[in-house]
Formats: C-alpha cells, sequence, structure tokens
C-alpha cells in the first residue's frame, strides 16, 4: 500500500509556519521596538518563511511517500537530499497516533512508530488513511 | 526439578529503607545518641522515631514478602505487602545476571542479584540473597561451562581505559582531588605555566589545566578498573568481573547478544589495534546503549573464544563494495581539500588584518586544518576498505565522524536502513547508506552502488524497491 501526504496537510503546515512566523515577527517588534534593524530582521525571517512555506514545504510534502510492505514500513522523502528509509516490522515495537486541534478539525492524524530504539514520525494523514495503516499492523500484515 | 523457594537475605531491609536513611533513620539515630548521652529529648524528634520505626517495620515485612521460586522452567519473582506482585520469566528469556558483592555484602555473607528479563524497560529486578541462594539461582539459570579468560595486556587496558574516560566524568570524580592535590603541591591553577601559550584569555589556560586533570582522574580510575577486569567466555555465557574493593560480576546469555561492533580510530590504525563492543538485548544493554563488554583486539581478528557461538559473525552473502573509479575519490578529497585551501586562505588573511592576534589565529587555524586532514584520512582508509553484505547475517564496514566501524548483526536486529542520495550521487548513481541496529549502533558507508544496494534490499527483505 502506497500513501502519499493530502493537500489538507499542506495546508495545514502553511498555517503553522504562517503563524509561526506572524508571532516571531511580532514579539520580537515588541520586545526591541520600532527600528530599521528591527524591521529589517522581520523582512529577513518572513522571508525565509514565505520561502519555507510556498516553496520548500510543498516540494518536500509532494516527495513524501510512506509505502507499507508486508515485511517493511518504507518512507521515501527529501528534496536535496534524498532519503530512502526502510524500518523491518519485527522491530516495530509500538505505534501512536496523535492529533493537535486544528488538525482535528481538518481529519487527519499523526503516526509516530517506535523502533526498538528509533522514532519515526509520519506527518499528518487522514483518519480514513491512518485506520487502514494501522488495521495493516493489527491484522498483523507487516510481520 | 520441584519448586525451589528463595527467600530474600535479611539485609535487603537495609536497601529498602535506604531511600528514607537521611531524611528518617539517621536524624533518629542522632536524638538517640543525644538522649543517652545528654538525657533531654527535642519534641520534634518523637515524631521522627516513630515514623522511622514504622518504616522499619513496613520494610522488614515487605523484606519478609519478597522472594523468588525457580522452577523447571520459570523464575517468579514475588514481592510486595498490600499490592503483591508477581513476575515470572521464563529462563529462556533471561539475559544475563549481575552478582555485586560491596564490603557490606562480605560482612554479612550477602550479594546483590540484578535479573535481566528480555525487555527493553521495567525488565531488571534487584534481590539481596545468601551467597549459596544466588549460587543456587546462578546455576538454575546458566549451564556449568568451561570457560576460557581473555587476556589483554596492560598496554590494551591502558587503551581500553583512555577510551572510556571523559573529562566529565574526571570532574565529577575528581574536582575535589584535582584541588587538594594542588594546595598540597603548594600551587594554583594560577600558577600553571608549562602552557606557556599566553595568548589565550587566562581563562581558557585554566580551563585546559582543569579538563586535562580531570581527565587523567577518569583515565586513572578506569585504569585501575581495567586492571581490575576480567573477561571469561564459555560456549554460551560470556562474563565480565570487575571491581577493586566491591565486585560486580554480569554473566550475559550469548544468545541474547544484539550487535557486535568493532571500531577504530586513526591512531588505533596505526598501532593495528581496534575496540570489540558487544551489545546486548534487553535492560542489560540499555543503560545509555553503552555495550556490556569492550575490548581490545588485533585488526582483522575476531576473539575466537568470544565470537564462537555467535553464529552472525560469519557474512552470509557476497558484500557490495563503494565504486571504484577516480571521479569517487576525487570527490572524497575535493570537499576536504576545499576546507583546507579555505583555512590556510583564511588564516593568512585574518592574520594580515590583525596581525596582534596572530598566534592566536594561527593555532585556530593550524588546529582545524590538522581535523580537516585526519577527517581526509579517515574518508580515503573509509573508502579503501568499506563494504556491506546484506542477508541473514547483516555486516557492514564504515564510518562515522574520524572512527572506521565495522557492524555484525542479524538481519532481524536492523532497526532502520537509510538510503541517502545527495545531489552528486544521481550523477555518479552512487548512494550513502546508514544502518542503526536495535542497539543503536550506527554505521554510514558510502559511495555505494545504488543499484546493486537497492538489489541487496529487496533480495533480503523480499521488497520491489525501485531505483
Amino acid at each position: 500500500m502506497t500513501f502519499i501526504l493530502p493537500q489538507k496537510t499542506l495546508l495545514l503546515w502553511q498555517i503553522r509556519i504562517v503563524f509561526a512566523i506572524v508571532f516571531v515577527c511580532v514579539s520580537f517588534l515588541l520586545v526591541a521596538g520600532f527600528s530599521k534593524t528591527v524591521l529589517f530582521l522581520c523582512l529577513i525571517i518572513f522571508i525565509i518563511g514565505f520561502i519555507v512555506s510556498f516553496i520548500y514545504v510543498p516540494i518536500y510534502f509532494k516527495n513524501y511517500e510512506l509505502i507499507v510492505e508486508k515485511n517493511c514500513i518504507i518512507i521515501k522523502k527529501g528534496l536535496f537530499f534524498k532519503a530512502t528509509i526502510i524500518m523491518p516490522c519485527y522491530n516495530l515495537v509500538f505505534y501512536q497516533t496523535f492529533a493537535t486541534p486544528l488538525a482535528n478539525m481538518m481529519n487527519m492524524k499523526i503516526i509516530m512508530l517506535k523502533a526498538t530504539k528509533k522514532c519515526i514520525f509520519i506527518p499528518e494523514l487522514k483518519n480514513a488513511d491512518v485506520e487502514s495503516i494501522l488495521k495493516t499492523f493489527r491484522m498483523k500484515k507487516c510481520e | 526439578m520441584n519448586n525451589t523457594v528463595i527467600k530474600a537475605h535479611p539485609i535487603m531491609t537495609l536497601n529498602i529503607i535506604k531511600f528514607y536513611l537521611f531524611v528518617l533513620i539517621i536524624p533518629v539515630v542522632r536524638i538517640i545518641i543525644l538522649h543517652l548521652r545528654l538525657e533531654k529529648t527535642d519534641k520534634t524528634y518523637i515524631l521522627e522515631t516513630i515514623i522511622g520505626i514504622l518504616i522499619f517495620l513496613f520494610a522488614t515485612i515487605a523484606r519478609k514478602n519478597i522472594f523468588i521460586v525457580l522452577s523447571n522452567e520459570f523464575i517468579s519473582i514475588n514481592k510486595g505487602i498490600l499490592i503483591r506482585s508477581r513476575a515470572v520469566i521464563n529462563k529462556r528469556n533471561i539475559s544475563g545476571l549481575c552478582i555485586k558483592k560491596t564490603i557490606f555484602d562480605k560482612i554479612f555473607k550477602s550479594v546483590g542479584c540484578e535479573i535481566y528479563a528480555e525487555t527493553e524497560r521495567n525488565g531488571k529486578f534487584f534481590i539481596k540473597l545468601s551467597e549459596n541462594d544466588a549460587k543456587r539461582l546462578y546455576k538454575s539459570v546458566f549451564k556449568e561451562e568451561n570457560t576460557t579468560e581473555l587476556k589483554n595486556s596492560s598496554g590494551e587496558k591502558a587503551l581500553l581505559a583512555a577510551r572510556l574516560s571523559s573529562s566529565l566524568a574526571g570532574l565529577a570524580i575528581g574536582i575535589a582531588t584535582i584541588n587538594k592535590t594542588s594546595d598540597l603541591l603548594g600551587i594554583t591553577i594560577k600558577d600553571v605555566s608549562f602552557i606557556k601559550i599566553n595568548v589565550f584569555p587566562k581563562i581558557i589556560n585554566y580551563i585546559t589545566v582543569i579538563l586535562f586533570a580531570a581527565y587523567f582522574v577518569s583515565f586513572a580510575v578506569n585504569f585501575v578498573i581495567c586492571l581490575n577486569t576480567r573477561f571469561e567466555s564459555s560456549k554460551q555465557n560470556l562474563k565480565i568481573k570487575f571491581g577493586f574493593l566491591s565486585k560486580k560480576n554480569t554473566i550475559l546469555k550469548k544468545k541474547k547478544i544484539n550487535n557486535v561492533c568493532f571500531e577504530q580510530n586513526i591512531f588505533m590504525a596505526i598501532i593495528k589495534k581496534q575496540f570489540i563492543c558487544v551489545f546486548a538485548m534487553g535492560e542489560i544493554g540499555s543503560k545509555g546503549n553503552k555495550p556490556v563488554l569492550t575490548g581490545v583486539v588485533r585488526q582483522g581478528e575476531q576473539h575466537e573464544s568470544i565470537t564462537k557461538e555467535i553464529s552472525f559473525l560469519k557474512p552470509t552473502e557476497k558484500c557490495i563494495y563503494p565504486s571504484k573509479n577516480k571521479t569517487i575519490f576525487k570527490r572524497i578529497t575535493f570537499f576536504q581539500k576545499t576546507i583546507a585551501f579555505s583555512v590556510i586562505l583564511a588564516t593568512i588573511g585574518v592574520s594580515a588584518s590583525f596581525s596582534r592576534f596572530i598566534e592566536i589565529i594561527l593555532i585556530f587555524g593550524a588546529t582545524i586544518l590538522v581535523l580537516d586532514l585526519c577527517y581526509m584520512a579517515a574518508r580515503v582508509l573509509e573508502y579503501k576498505r568499506a563494504k556491506v553484505c546484506f542477508g541473514d547475517h547483516f555486516y557492514a564496514l564504515g564510518a562515522v565522524g574520524l572512527k572506521t566501524k565495522e557492524l555484525y548483526c542479524k538481519k532481524s536486529k536492523i532497526g532502520t536502513i537509510k538510503i541517502i542520495e545527495l545531489p552528486k550521487d544521481k550523477k555518479l548513481k552512487t548512494c550513502k547508506i546508514k544502518v542503526i541496529s536495535s542497539s543503536n549502533t550506527a554505521v554510514i558507508v558510502r559511495h555505494l552502488d545504488k543499484k546493486a544496494v537497492i538489489k541487496g534490499i529487496n533480495e533480503s527483505f523480499y521488497l520491489n524497491l525501485v531505483e
């Protein structure tokens, strides 16, 4: 089974990044006051945030792929540095799902896979997809 | 074999109340002594005395309820007063046993036993037993076998001590000693003028001296420990004995060994020696991912007595080697050469601009250059020797930082495999892989042919990965 990140995940992360940028800039302005240097720094933060949220994250999420095989979980990701993570299922100790309030509103969940000593986070997926992945684990197809 | 019941040694009572010792017991003892000497009592201590007595009674009852039941297949560890708990462990799932003997134990003829089950958490059980009971427990879990001692020379033990030492540990152990010694010698850190470099701020000189002294203390402590450490190997078990005043014996089943790792830094490569690190399963091997056994062996030599029964030390499949061509070799040295060149240029430029700080700039420049050259040497060495073998018995020879690492483990003990492809790799059709074992030992193998790697992974894990 192959899963890709839905468009909603991108929207969710863009909202988060924009909120983070606004929060950093506003607190910076409130603490340091309005001056040319502070405004210049805020502008730099804003440009970096813009590039991250509207250029880097969309391409990164487009390249993100989760494959649940018979005995392995494979994650393909990366923009400049392509990476393929292969986690054999027999080392999967437990899995956990959780959702932030915003993600909950969008009917999405994060999956955390705990291998023997390593943890892998999979960004928000649709609830139906999450259930289907977990069902695969529960039905021990992945063993 | 009938069920045998082994009860906890009375000294276990002290072990239970040791958490309350400083809060309640010591003040109570003090008030009793005061009462006997001066015949007057402070009222606040009466309450403490009552609580102290109650805790002692509670601990005595708790100790009486701690016992082990040995049967043919299982060991059950029982404890608790109101909430009774019983842990039943199959003997096959016991990964090891640790027997500790302190000076107190020698007086009371007791030993502290730690039983390790094969889980990562809550898999450790501690109980104080009499010497005879501890022997019974040991015999019930482990078979008596002939053992071979693994010998290391004093030089090898010094190398081992140097590997285990750190300034931070030295500071924790010996800061008071360092201070006292300098007082006794009539010198203070300020007077230590053997470092003739006066270009650094004084504080840096002091910190350097303290860190050196701390490392020396840590090294001395570890050297004494290493001198008193003995490794014994039998057909099925490994025994590690160490300790000077208080002795600690750890017995580990070879079957429960997760992976074996051989490490080598540049200095060790020159003298052709390697560190062997054995990692185990469960809580016995989970103390900060530290190996349960560390030793020194000659390069390319697998210590036979350790490895005899460890099947995965013989790779089953053909190995994949880095693609050997001039372009890749140039690529390895290009980055380091660029750094070296930039550092030289930057050093010349900065020293010309700030001639007042020329000494400090030269020292920093030289340090970065030496590190860069060491890194380049490590990368070249790695390129020449690197390989990876997929299959039931996994093997990888690669490097992490300045260390060369060889990882041996069963396929089932691989935690994750990460295939990383840099932009340059796309042109050369190569990749690097990072393998993390379930004991968190990581090895990176670079410049491998991507096609061969994917083929190896697909065959080993029955996958259909596409390039």
